[in-house]
Order: C-alpha cells, then sequence, then structure tokens
C-alpha cells in the first residue's frame, strides 16, 4: 500500500518536474539568447556566433535561432555557416521571407567570389538548373511538410462534409455539388499527404552540402595524393551530394557535383551537409 | 653458206669481246713474305673500267693504315678515223703485318669485273725489319712508311663558376669547359645533369660550339664552352655540384713518310671524360628587419585600369615587378591586409614571363589581385612596397608602387550578376528566438495527427449506419404505428387531463377515448372500420394482451362513451384518467413500450 502511494505520487510529480526542468531551460536559453543578441549589437560577432551556438548544441533549435546564426556569421563573412544556418530556417519554417532574402544575399557573394575565383577561365560556376519536374517539385515541397499536412487534414474534412451532404441531402442538386466537391477535395488530400511527405523526404535527404571552407578545390579521385582542379570553389558554395566514402586509410570523402565542369571530390570535413 | 654464217658470227663475239678484253683489274703484293710488324704494300690496277675505287676491303693478317690512288693514265687512239680510249689507274693499299700466317687477299670487284687473288705469308717479326724487296714494278722502290709526327692526344673538362662563395638564392653561372689537343673533336654529349645539391638552376642556351685556341700551361689547346647553367643555391652552408661525364669522337694525326711522300692518318675513337665536382660555400643572406619579397635586381609597378567601381562587381589591380634575379624566389607582398574591409580581397593570381639569357635570368613576374567593392564610398589603395636583396652590391632595396584612390559606387540592378537581375539586400536585424526544440517535428510522423482522420471517418461510418437504420425504421410504416402508439396516446391524455383541469367532462372523455382507439389502432394496425369491441378484444389478445387487459380495455371503451354521451356530474375523472393510463401501460407492456404522462 506504501508502495502504491510512493508510485501515485512520483507519477503526480514526475510532470511537474519536468515541466519545471524545460521551464529551466527554457530560462537559460532566453538568457543566452539575450546575451548573444546583445553581443551582436555590440559588433562582437564571434561572441554571438559561440552563444548561438551554444544554445543549439545543449538545448535546441528553433528557425529563428537558425536565422540570427546565420546573421551572425554574415557580418563575419563567413557566408558557408551563413548558407547551412539560412537553410536549416527554411527547413523549419519555409514562411521566414526574411530568412529566404538573407540567403539570396549570401548566395550572391558567394557567386561573386566564384566569378572572381574563375576569371579569365572558361569556367561556368552557375549551379546546374533543375529539371523541369524537380522545379516543379521543389516549388511545390517549398512551403513545408506540416503546411501540406494540415492542408489534407482540411481536405479531409471537406471530404468528409461532401460525404454527409450526399448522404443526408435529398436534393439532387446539392448531392451533385457534394459528389464532385468531395472527390476533388479527397484527391487534393492524397495529393497533400504525397507533398507532405515528400517534402518530409527532402528535409531528411542530406543531398545537399555547403563548402565550409574560404576556397576549397575538387579532387578527381577520394585522396590527398589525386589531381585537384586548378580552380577552387568559395566557401558558401552549394553542391548537391552523390556519394559518401568512409575509409580509414583514405578518411571521409564526399563527392559532389555542380555542373558539368565542378564535380569530384572533396573531403568530408570542407563541407556541411545541410 | 654454212661458213659465211660461222664467220658472221665470229665476227660479231669479236666485236662484243674486244671492248670487254679491255677492262681487268689485277691485284699484286709488294712482299709476299712480311714478318710481324713490317710494312708491306698490295697493288690494285685497274684498266679500262670508268669507276673509281673508294676502298679496299681489309687484308687479313694485316692492318690497313691507308688506301690512296697512286696513278691515274688515260690515252686515245686513232685508227682509220676510229678513235679508242684506254686508262689505267693503279691504287696502293699500305699494310702492317700484325698476325702471323698464310693469308689470301681478294679478289677486288669494280664494274662488273673480277680481279684475281694474291697470297702472302706473315712469318715471325724480324728485328729491324725487313726492307722490302726490290724489283716492284710501281714507279719507285717500295720502302715501309715512318711516323714522322703524331698529333696531341690530351682532353680534359673544367667546371667554371662565376662565383665560389655566393648568397643564398644569389644566380650564378656554372660552365662546363672542355680542351682538346686531339686533331678532330666531336661531343657526343653526356647522359645526365650535373648533380645540383641544395640547388635550383636553369640551363641556358648558351654554348660555344667554336673551338679556340688556348694555351694552358706553356700547351697549346682547343677550347669549347659546352653547357652553361644558372644555379640558386637554396641553402646555406657548404654545397656540393657533382659534375657529370661528356663523350667524345676524337681523332688524333699521325703522319707517315713513305716513298709517296708525307701521308696523314687520323685513326679515330671513343673517349669519356669527367667534370670535375665544385664545392661552394653559401652564405646566410644579410640580417634584415622586415619582409623579403625577392632576390635580384627589380623595378615595381602597378595599373589599375580605372579609379571608379560598382558595389559588388570584381575588380583588379595589377603589380608588375620586372628585373634580373630569381625569379623563382619571389612573394607577393601582403596586400590583402592593408586593402580597406570594404574592397574585399578575393585573391591574387601570379604569372611569370623569365628569360634564361648567356648568364642571368630576368623577366617580369605579374601579380593580379582581384577584390570586390563592398559599400559605397570613396577608399584607398594603399602603396605596395616590395624588399629585395641584391646580392652582387650585397644590399637590401625597396622600390614602392604606387596607391590609388578609387570611388565605389551603388550597383544597379540591372547590372546585377543575379540570375533574376535583382539584388537582395541583407537584413541584419535580429528575431526573437521561439520555441527550442531538439529536432524538427513533422505532423505526418505523429500519431496524434493521423487519429485526427480516424476520429472523423469513424462518425461519419456511424452517422451513416445510423441513418440507414432510421430509413429502415422509417419505411416500416407499420412499426412506426405501432410505436407511435403510445406517443399519441400520450398525446391524447396530455390533452385529457388539461380537460380534467378545467372541468370539461365531456372533452375529456372525449379525449379518453380517442386515446383508447387510437392506441388499439395504432398498435394493432387496425383500420378505423375493423375498429370494434368484437375485433379489439380478438386482435388485443392474439397480440399478446392477457384476457383481463382485453376486458378492461372494452369496459374502459364503455364507460368513456357512456360518460362522453350521457355525462355523469359525479363521474370521478381522475379515477378515469388514471385508469385508462393503467390500461394503456399494462397494454404497452404487454405489447410495447410504457406510456408516461404529466
Amino acid at each position: 500500500m506504501k508502495r502504491c502511494i510512493i508510485y501515485i505520487l512520483l507519477l503526480l510529480v514526475a510532470p511537474l518536474a519536468a515541466s519545471g526542468a524545460s521551464a529551466t531551460s527554457a530560462s537559460s536559453a532566453d538568457k543566452l539568447a539575450a546575451e548573444a543578441a546583445k553581443a551582436y549589437q555590440a559588433k562582437e560577432y564571434l561572441k554571438a556566433v559561440t552563444l548561438y551556438t551554444q544554445i543549439k548544441d545543449s538545448i535546441g533549435v528553433s528557425p529563428e535561432l537558425y536565422f540570427n546564426l546565420g546573421n551572425a556569421y554574415t557580418q563575419l563573412d563567413n557566408y558557408g555557416p551563413a548558407v547551412v544556418c539560412y537553410s536549416r530556417a527554411l527547413r523549419l519554417a519555409p514562411g521566414n521571407s526574411e530568412a529566404l532574402s538573407n540567403l539570396r544575399y549570401v548566395e550572391e557573394k558567394v557567386a561573386l567570389e566564384n566569378e572572381a575565383l574563375m576569371a579569365d577561365k572558361n569556367l561556368d560556376p552557375t549551379p546546374e538548373s533543375a529539371s523541369f519536374f524537380g522545379s516543379i517539385r521543389s516549388l511545390a515541397e517549398a512551403p513545408g511538410s506540416n503546411f501540406w499536412a494540415v492542408a489534407a487534414a482540411v481536405f479531409l474534412i471537406l471530404f468528409m462534409a461532401g460525404c454527409a451532404v450526399y448522404i443526408f441531402i435529398a436534393q439532387v442538386k446539392m448531392k451533385k455539388i457534394a459528389f464532385f466537391g468531395g472527390l476533388a477535395s479527397l484527391l487534393l488530400c492524397l495529393v497533400s499527404i504525397s507533398l507532405s511527405f515528400s517534402a518530409r523526404r527532402t528535409v531528411l535527404a542530406k543531398d545537399r552540402c555547403v563548402i565550409m571552407v574560404p576556397n576549397t578545390a575538387l579532387s578527381a579521385k577520394p585522396s590527398a595524393d589525386a589531381k585537384r582542379m586548378v580552380v577552387p570553389l568559395s566557401g558558401g558554395t552549394q553542391l548537391r551530394v552523390l556519394e559518401t566514402l568512409s575509409d580509414s586509410v583514405k578518411g571521409d570523402w564526399v563527392k559532389v557535383r555542380l555542373n558539368s565542369d565542378f564535380f569530384g571530390w572533396l573531403p568530408a570535413q570542407d563541407v556541411e551537409v545541410i | 653458206m654454212k661458213h659465211l654464217r660461222y664467220l658472221i658470227l665470229t665476227l660479231l663475239a669479236a666485236v662484243a669481246i674486244l671492248p670487254a678484253a679491255g677492262k681487268s683489274i689485277t691485284l699484286s703484293v709488294s712482299d709476299p713474305h712480311p714478318g710481324v710488324g713490317d710494312y708491306f704494300y698490295i697493288y690494285i690496277t685497274v684498266n679500262d673500267i670508268g669507276d673509281r675505287l673508294s676502298g679496299a676491303p681489309g687484308a687479313p693478317g694485316a692492318k690497313q693504315l691507308y688506301f690512296q690512288l697512286k696513278g691515274m693514265q688515260q690515252q686515245t687512239t686513232v685508227i682509220n678515223g676510229r678513235s679508242t680510249m684506254s686508262s689505267k689507274a693503279t691504287y696502293a693499299v699500305t699494310l702492317r703485318a700484325e698476325k702471323e700466317g698464310k693469308f689470301t687477299y681478294g679478289p677486288v670487284t669494280l664494274g662488273g669485273v673480277r680481279s684475281n687473288t694474291v697470297s702472302y705469308t706473315i712469318g715471325k717479326a724480324r728485328p729491324g725489319g725487313k726492307p722490302a724487296p726490290a724489283g716492284q714494278n710501281i714507279g719507285a722502290a717500295p720502302s715501309a712508311p715512318k711516323l714522322v709526327h703524331a698529333g696531341g692526344k690530351d682532353l680534359f673538362l673544367k667546371a667554371v663558376v662565376s662565383e665560389t662563395s655566393p648568397y643564398e638564392h644569389q644566380p650564378i653561372v656554372y660552365t662546363i669547359r672542355a680542351y682538346t689537343s686531339y686533331q678532330g673533336t666531336q661531343v657526343n654529349g653526356a647522359p645526365g645533369a650535373p648533380q645540383f645539391e641544395n640547388c635550383t638552376y636553369e640551363q641556358t642556351k648558351y654554348a660555344s660550339t667554336q673551338w679556340r685556341h688556348e694555351n694552358v700551361g706553356g700547351h697549346e689547346y682547343m677550347v669549347a664552352d659546352l653547357i652553361r647553367y644558372i644555379v640558386f643555391p637554396s641553402k646555406a652552408g657548404k654545397t656540393l655540384i657533382k659534375g657529370n661525364t661528356f663523350s667524345f669522337s676524337v681523332k688524333q694525326l699521325l703522319e707517315y713518310e713513305d716513298e709517296f711522300g708525307f701521308m696523314p692518318v687520323f685513326p679515330g675513337q671513343t673517349i669519356e671524360a669527367k667534370v670535375p665536382d665544385v664545392t661552394l660555400n653559401v652564405r646566410s643572406l644579410p640580417q634584415h628587419d622586415g619582409d623579403l619579397n625577392g632576390l635580384g635586381n627589380y623595378t615595381v609597378s602597378s595599373t589599375l585600369p580605372h579609379v571608379r567601381f560598382s558595389t559588388n562587381q570584381v575588380a583588379t589591380i595589377t603589380y608588375k615587378i620586372q628585373g634580373t634575379g630569381n625569379l623563382s624566389y619571389m612573394t607577393m607582398p601582403d596586400i590583402a591586409s592593408q586593402l580597406p574591409a570594404e574592397l574585399k580581397y578575393v585573391k591574387t593570381e601570379d604569372k611569370t614571363d623569365k628569360t634564361v639569357g648567356d648568364s642571368s635570368v630576368s623577366g617580369t613576374v605579374e601579380y593580379t589581385v582581384s577584390f570586390i567593392p563592398l559599400k559605397e564610398g570613396a577608399y584607398d589603395i594603399p602603396e605596395l612596397r616590395f624588399t629585395f636583396f641584391d646580392a652582387e652590391k650585397g644590399t637590401y632595396y625597396t622600390r614602392t608602387a604606387p596607391g590609388y584612390h578609387v570611388t565605389v559606387d551603388q550597383r544597379g540592378a540591372a547590372a546585377s550578376s543575379g540570375g533574376s537581375g535583382e539584388t537582395h539586400k541583407f537584413n541584419p536585424q535580429l528575431q526573437k528566438v521561439g520555441e527550442l526544440s531538439a529536432a524538427q517535428h513533422f505532423y505526418v510522423k505523429g500519431f496524434g495527427y493521423w487519429l485526427f482522420y480516424i476520429i472523423p471517418v469513424a462518425l461519419l461510418l456511424l452517422a451513416v449506419a445510423v441513418y440507414r437504420r432510421r430509413i429502415k425504421v422509417m419505411a416500416d410504416v407499420v412499426g412506426r404505428r405501432s410505436r407511435g402508439a403510445s406517443k399519441m396516446a400520450r398525446r391524447r391524455l396530455k390533452a385529457a387531463a388539461i380537460c380534467m383541469r378545467k372541468g370539461d367532462r365531456p372533452q375529456f372523455y372525449d379525449e379518453t377515448l380517442r386515446a383508447l382507439w387510437g392506441y388499439i389502432a395504432y398498435k394493432l394496425n387496425m383500420p378505423t372500420s375493423e375498429l370494434s369491441r368484437v375485433n379489439v378484444k380478438e386482435r388485443l389478445e392474439a397480440a399478446g394482451a392477457s384476457e383481463a387487459d382485453a376486458d378492461r380495455t372494452i369496459e374502459a371503451i364503455d364507460r368513456c362513451e357512456q360518460a362522453k354521451y350521457a355525462p355523469d356530474a359525479t363521474a370521478d375523472l381522475r379515477a378515469d384518467y388514471d385508469a385508462v393510463s393503467s390500461l394503456i401501460d399494462s397494454l404497452e407492456r404487454a405489447l410495447g413500450r410504457k406510456v408516461t404522462t404529466d
């Protein structure tokens, strides 16, 4: 009996303790975020990066945290981590227009640096454009997985309403409207679910990476002795990941592609997967 | 006729053979029994053959010293207006007997004509030699050739350096020079270059193939510079240059005298000679505070095409370092840290154009610095200071390329490098950090989300099931009427109760009768035309009501009709009401649901 009472008490106290713990971590996150913002305003961008990174590693992430971290990196002209942060902010919150705008700004900077590196060389640093269906898919997945999940739920409700009207209402006109409307809602619901899963798969795909070092040149083979391209790519360049290799002798390598002029291998420590 | 034919044939053969009869090659030997070491001759006499002998085959057992044409005779004879020409050439092969034995020389073939062969027997060496035998019909008494003069047979190489104690990276000239006293010297080359320890080097195109006279140690030599390098020692201390080996084809002059006169002979051979090693004492550069960018003697200049730029547009400035020295040992001063922060440094590319001269390396190194202006405004690109060490003077020098004052304008949107033509602005404002989570949460992976799908569907299915059941029930009119009987009776009894409270007896009993008859009609599904007491009793009992209930029903009907049509002011309305109510309850229990009123 006594033991039962103790177990019951523990069951009651545990949620309180958990909420207390989360309240504690939330307050420490607020404190760190305030410190980081203060450092940022005082143009101590490196300190701001350190504090935001501490929040990210020890407590958790949010789109706004990634955005602020990206801004601090951009102020330091460190475009590689900036691109990673803005991209992750957009993955968490596809509607964050400020993150998108700052990402485009950094991409322009990176493009300019690549142009400068490739001056007088007959090479094109423009990323390969996606195929027609790839573009359509990207456009469709842009709002995010959760958006399409909510849309699917709404369409399901509409479908239910259509079914109810069709079943319970006697008027022929209403039945017709309910039938076709319900059918359309069902199709849209299925499409929305499919897009939601597809967007989730894209987020988890790990098929894009960013160069994190100031400059690095692609290698023909995954080896430190392999021939490297004459022209390097600037930090912040986004690449498509084709293959990864983990070897106890050669080390960790990633096979990447920018376009038909730039494809090859990079050391894994030079890039970060978004 | 037969004889005439033979005569014609003979004449024709003679015409054919006669000219051939003049062509001949005859061999003869001056001494058929020489001893080893003795000189002797083999004579080749060629008659009436237009071709000339360019050489003679070797003689077995003897060494051929030389071969020469000793005499040529030509004669033209005119007989009866017909001229014929004859010629005779005499060649002599001078031999020295080297091996004992019996040997045969020839035949020699020339112009399709074969000579005879001659034999000679070489015996043991004779001390003092044997004079040539007399009686040789060659124009003069033959005698053994005598070596009267031998040319030089000396060849050696030297490594000549311009400086034995150079500074680090100072260029020095390293020349390989050949000295020879041979009459004819041809350089065959060397399989490899010298080994320059701790050095870099450039091979010059200089090579003096003209042999010149030079007196070395009282002896006359022919001298030529074979090859030259510009060497840059890279490390202080002792540095060894290990010489390589050259191969030469040489000819020594041997001059013989015989009865024919002086005869020079140039026997050839291939010899090798090695370049001696050279050790340099390389000195460290003198102490210097500050950067060192090059070694040699240079001028510095810079080129900036224009001084007005747009933001976010790549610009370049070119620095040219021109002069003589170690162009490979050159570094660009650190311009990146000197540029203003608003002119973002991108990269530096270098291009070297050098010429390796006879004794120095000169040329130009161009550094192209790329940068991107980030903000509008006016900025100063500082001057570039280039410091180099002139080894010949032993001094450091600093040359300066001028700086520039530049203006940066805002880049227009149309001139942007973006694919869409628009330039995005950076928003430096921070956002309020929202709720933090460990990982991204996807609705579609949550159970609650799918519960949101399951519950409405289940509810809808339930509603549909209920609805269909209701339709089914509603389609059963009889059953509906039967089920509605008690409701209908309740409604009538309620109206009767109101009449009872009002004291409206006729209306009360009317409503009560209606409740009774209506209940029976609905419950038993009896049309009005069949509603009689007998039928009612039968049907009630058939439906499951007891006989008592059936009798009470008939009694109630009777009493109500009587009260309606023959009202009795003393009748207890309440008791009648309760009796009917309980009757209907009892019938409902027997046949259906209970009726409740009030």
